[in-house]
């Protein structure tokens, strides 16, 4: 089964939440092998993958219908959203290997710390039945014997982080450190492909502040917002496009961030080439020029110098930028959130540490949560479009 | 050079060493490079010294072969920015430098060139020719021909745009420069531009190949092998893939990727071209060796070049005209069914092309080709070419989210795994002219080693479990094998001792793309690592550990 879906974590309606979702499988009567969670909003959990779906049985069909979990593939806009918040796990796999086709659904709550905890001891006694893949060392540096919070980070990529500090990934990890009364050190490393490999991995440094919550090189903590890719315009040209099929995408100048061959590229670029729009579509590279500051911001300045009308790039760095545009500049988020086939526009973010560290991510974990409404406040400041929280989405349409 | 020789045959004329005594064979003395990642450079010898340049950070060090043990006579660091390790895509290799009159050339992965007194080792010059915050690295081996030391660029997976340039081999100035993408200005493209078929004649199509301006981050960048014949002055060489784009993003051929150029080396003019993989889908650069033979074909000898191809061909096509005169498989194929020889055009299998989205199996070869950067030989004496070469597929399947400079995305998932057989690797002996496989030896890894043909009728190659092995040019029999201290992916070489005696040199140390999951201490849990090809070696860290060492053999 493809790695996609090997680590859960779910969210309920009013966001990301430190809840049950996180801890393997309770009290299953099933002796299942493998879970799927399936719950709702979670775009990276988006795929039964196609080939899947088409083995599923009927009782699982009409389960899923009958639930009304996400997953049409014929459908356009945002199934997920109808769930109603709804969190539920799909047996992928039991013990003998066999697709098991068999759904059960979890109440959303938060969790007191104590009784997490509590869980935790369930969940490692029914290891037997739910093995957790790789995760279930102790933690190599022991949280008491820590000095200090290391983080590895990218010296050149506001709004996230740089060497001056200025970033909100820098603020966060103040934030973090100081609750954890250490004080933050920094390993400095482009943040490019070997990125993962020199540095959390080479053991110089401990926690990366941003990684999506369903990344494979690391073990990630509950994720501490969601945000989307967005249209950026300038907004006096009141374009007012919200979705990858406004027929106005067809004869406007488009940029996209690309990032690399074999098929890894910004959702929007994969998303209009599979709508025929190629000819009025101008790459950007995510990698910029990085002797220049924040390589990534290339596409937003195109925006503002009027080389292209609209920018499709992620939020939190068109927020930044379009906050310190010369020029007012609108933001809308992409819909639909997920498009076909199974293409995500929103991103839940977490933070990641190494597999093995998984008494730090348990303590992340709960400063993240204590800490939630510092987080939105910070992440506000900096202009990254929210989705999700207590107190709703937060996507300003103009900066 | 690395190739041996203009036509890159790889082949030694020394014969002392043979098939009949080569089981005895003897570790004759060893040296220590220092370096831990993948070692793909060929050690060079002249006048009784030994050139060897490491993976990044490029020392240079020279050996004197006069004195018992070859003690180090010098010793050069250039010190590479290395921020430059962030930019290259697999492993921190360097594929080897070349000696031209009484100076060394070699690459740094910062995209320096730099010449070195080869008696002294002092800096002659060197010249940045590449920029890595814009994601250009060098790993190629420079060869230097008629006073002009040929360099290419890597980097297509960062969007950068592919090039050759040629540099005075005197003063480092840079003489000219040739990109693969663009206007036919750019690409040196004028009036003696002939190339064989129909699909490459015309004006600009480095510009029209592509959509709008797609092609100024169009990938087709050289980081493989140069040939050159000197009685037409044409040098001959490859580019790689067109990137960074998926393959829906950049409908047309993508020209001037993954194909093959005729140049003149003095101004860079180009005289043919011929595309072995036009739009490419699978990530197949095409920037392997071509070995520049006169073969009896259809009755007349023909100026060939043969080229053992990623896509899984071998490709024998007249060196003085572009035409593809034969293209056989040599490796397992699912993804295309052939070259149609009336139009040189490479057939494509439909039910291979991968979507996003969309699961695809069985894509045969994997990215990786069924062959990669890694050198054949060919000997005069057998009339076979030696290629060592891979054995992979891989599955296309969903998606995977990932990460980049504070931007989350999502990549095609890929997993390679060992074709037909379950061998990863072969060592392969080929009759170029008659288009058949004469014997193969399969391995449990790639064989992702360089080849060497003597004139003893033996062949040399390595395994990247370490093994360093000879075989008979005949038969493929196994007469001697050694087993060094790390895998082998270097590019083995024959000399004549101070003493007369003929020795053998081997560069053990593994890494580059396949060994990476060594070499760069990838975590066998992460399937899709170094591209999908980690998957496909989570038993290596088992079979070999780092480290790069030389080893030296002879005759007792």
């Amino acid at each position: 089964m493809s790695s996609l879906f090997r680590r859960r974590a779910c969210w309920d309606r009013r966001g990301p939440r430190l809840s049950n979702y996180n801890q393997r499988a309770l009290g299953f009567a099933a002796c299942c092998e493998e879970w799927l969670c399936l719950s709702v909003v979670m775009p990276h959990y988006f795929g039964l993958r196609p080939s899947t779906l088409r083995k599923e049985s009927a009782s699982f069909q009409s389960e899923r219908r009958s639930r009304r979990l996400f997953l049409t593939p014929s459908g356009k806009a945002q199934p997920f959203l109808t769930t109603n918040g709804e969190a539920g796990e799909y047996c992928l796999k039991d013990k003998a290997g066999n697709s098991r086709f068999a759904i059960r659904t979890l109440q959303a709550r938060t969790l007191p710390v104590p009784t997490l905890v509590a869980l935790t001891v369930i969940a490692v006694l029914s290891l037997s039945c739910t093995r957790s893949r790789g995760s279930s060392q102790t933690s190599a540096i022991p949280s008491q014997a820590r000095t200090a919070l290391r983080v590895c980070s990218d010296p050149n990529n506001l709004p996230f982080s740089n060497q001056e500090g200025r970033g909100f990934e820098n603020k966060l990890a103040e934030m973090i450190a100081s609750d954890m009364g250490l004080k933050v050190e920094y390993t400095w490393w482009a943040q490019r492909r070997g990125f993962f490999r020199n540095t959390l991995k080479a053991g110089a440094c401990d926690v990366v502040m941003g990684v999506p919550a369903a990344f494979e090189m690391a073990l990630t903590t509950s994720p501490y917002y969601r945000s989307t890719y967005v249209f950026v315009s300038r907004s006096n040209r009141h374009l007012a496009i919200s979705s990858l099929d406004d027929p106005q995408l067809r004869t406007l100048r488009l940029g996209v961030q690309m990032v690399g061959d074999d098929f890894s590229n910004s959702p929007p670029a994969h998303a209009l080439s599979r709508r025929g729009m190629i000819q009025n579509v101008k790459g950007y590279t995510l990698y910029g020029d990085y002797s220049k500051p924040n390589p990534p911001a290339e596409i937003i300045d195109a925006v503002e110098r009027n080389d292209i009308d609209v920018g499709i790039a992620w939020g939190p760095m068109a927020g930044y930028f379009a906050r310190h545009a010369r020029l007012p500049l609108t933001l809308t988020p992409v819909t639909p959130q997920i498009d076909q086939p199974f293409l995500p526009f929103v991103f839940d973010i977490s933070m990641g540490v190494r597999r093995e560290d998984v008494a730090l991510k348990e303590q992340l974990d709960r400063i993240l949560e204590k800490h939630r409404t510092d987080i939105y406040k910070l992440l506000d400041d900096y202009g990254v479009p929210r989705l999700g929280g207590p107190e709703g989405s937060r996507v300003n349409a103009r900066y | 050079m690395p190739a041996k020789n203009y036509s890159s045959t790889r082949f030694s004329g020394l014969n002392e060493i043979n098939s009949g005594n080569a089981q005895n064979l003897k570790l004759a003395w060893t040296f220590s490079t220092g370096v831990l990642r993948g070692h793909e450079a060929a050690p060079i010898v002249v006048n009784n010294t030994m050139y060897i340049v490491t993976p990044y950070p490029n020392i240079v060090y020279a050996l004197d072969l006069t004195q018992p043990g070859a003690p180090l006579k010098w010793k050069f660091e250039p010190n590479p920015a290395s921020a430059s390790q962030g930019v290259a895509c697999c492993d921190f290799v360097n594929r080897g430098l070349v000696y031209y009159d009484n100076r060394i050339y070699f690459n740094t992965l910062d995209d320096q060139t730099i010449a070195l007194d080869a008696a002294t080792g002092s800096e002659v010059w060197r010249t940045k020719v590449g920029e890595i915050n814009l994601g250009e690295s060098i790993t190629m081996a420079p060869l230097v021909v008629n006073g002009k030391v040929l360099v290419g660029n890597s980097g297509g997976e960062f969007g950068v745009r592919g090039w050759l340039t040629a540099l005075d081999a005197g003063s480092g100035k840079v003489v000219w420069k040739a990109y693969h993408t663009g206007p036919d200005a750019d690409v040196l493209i004028g009036p003696n531009f002939k190339p064989f078929y129909p699909q490459d004649q015309g004006k600009d199509l480095g510009v029209a190949s592509w959509p709008a301006d797609a092609w100024k981050i169009g990938g087709g960048t050289m980081w493989g092998w140069i040939s050159y014949d000197p009685e037409q002055n044409l040098i001959f060489y490859g580019t790689a893939n067109p990137g960074p784009w998926n393959p829906d993003q950049r409908p047309g051929d993508n020209k001037w990727t993954c194909g093959i150029f005729a140049r003149n080396p003095d101004t860079g003019e180009a005289r043919w071209f011929y595309q072995f993989t036009p739009h490419d889908l699978h990530d197949y650069d095409s920037i392997n060796e071509q070995i520049l033979l006169d073969l009896p074909i259809n009755g007349q000898t023909r100026k060939v070049l043969v080229r053992p191809e990623r896509n899984g061909y071998v490709y024998v096509i007249d060196r003085t005209t572009g035409q593809v005169l034969s293209a056989n498989a040599f490796g397992y194929i699912t993804a295309t069914k052939g070259v149609d020889l009336n139009t040189g055009k490479l057939i494509e299998n439909p039910e291979m092309k991968p979507e996003v989205g969309k699961v695809v199996r069985n894509i045969c070869p994997a990215a990786p080709g069924a062959k990669d950067w890694q050198p054949s030989a060919f000997s005069p004496n057998t009339g076979l070419v030696y290629i060592p070469h891979q054995n992979l597929c891989m599955d296309s399947e969903g998606l995977e989210a990932n990460y980049i400079a504070g931007t989350p995305y999502v990549g095609m998932n890929v997993r390679m795994y060992a074709g037909p057989g379950g061998n990863r690797g072969e060592f392969l002996a080929w009759d170029p002219v008659n288009g058949k496989k004469v014997w193969a030896l399969p391995e449990k890894f790639p064989v992702w080693s360089g080849a060497l043909a003597t004139a003893g009728d033996v062949v040399f190659y390595g395994t990247m479990d370490g093994w360093f092995k000879a075989v008979d040019a005949h038969t493929g029999n196994l007469l001697w094998q050694f087993k060094c201290g790390s895998g082998i992916i270097g590019q083995p070489i024959s000399y004549k001792g101070a003493d007369g005696k003929q020795y053998i040199a081997i560069l053990s140390g593994i890494g580059g793309w396949s060994g990476a999951i060594v070499a760069g201490g990838l975590d066998p849990r992460d399937a899709t690592a170094a591209l999908g090809f980690a998957a496909a070696m989570t038993d290596l860290p088992n079979a070999t550990t780092k480290g790069g060492m030389l080893y030296v053999f002879s005759l007792p």
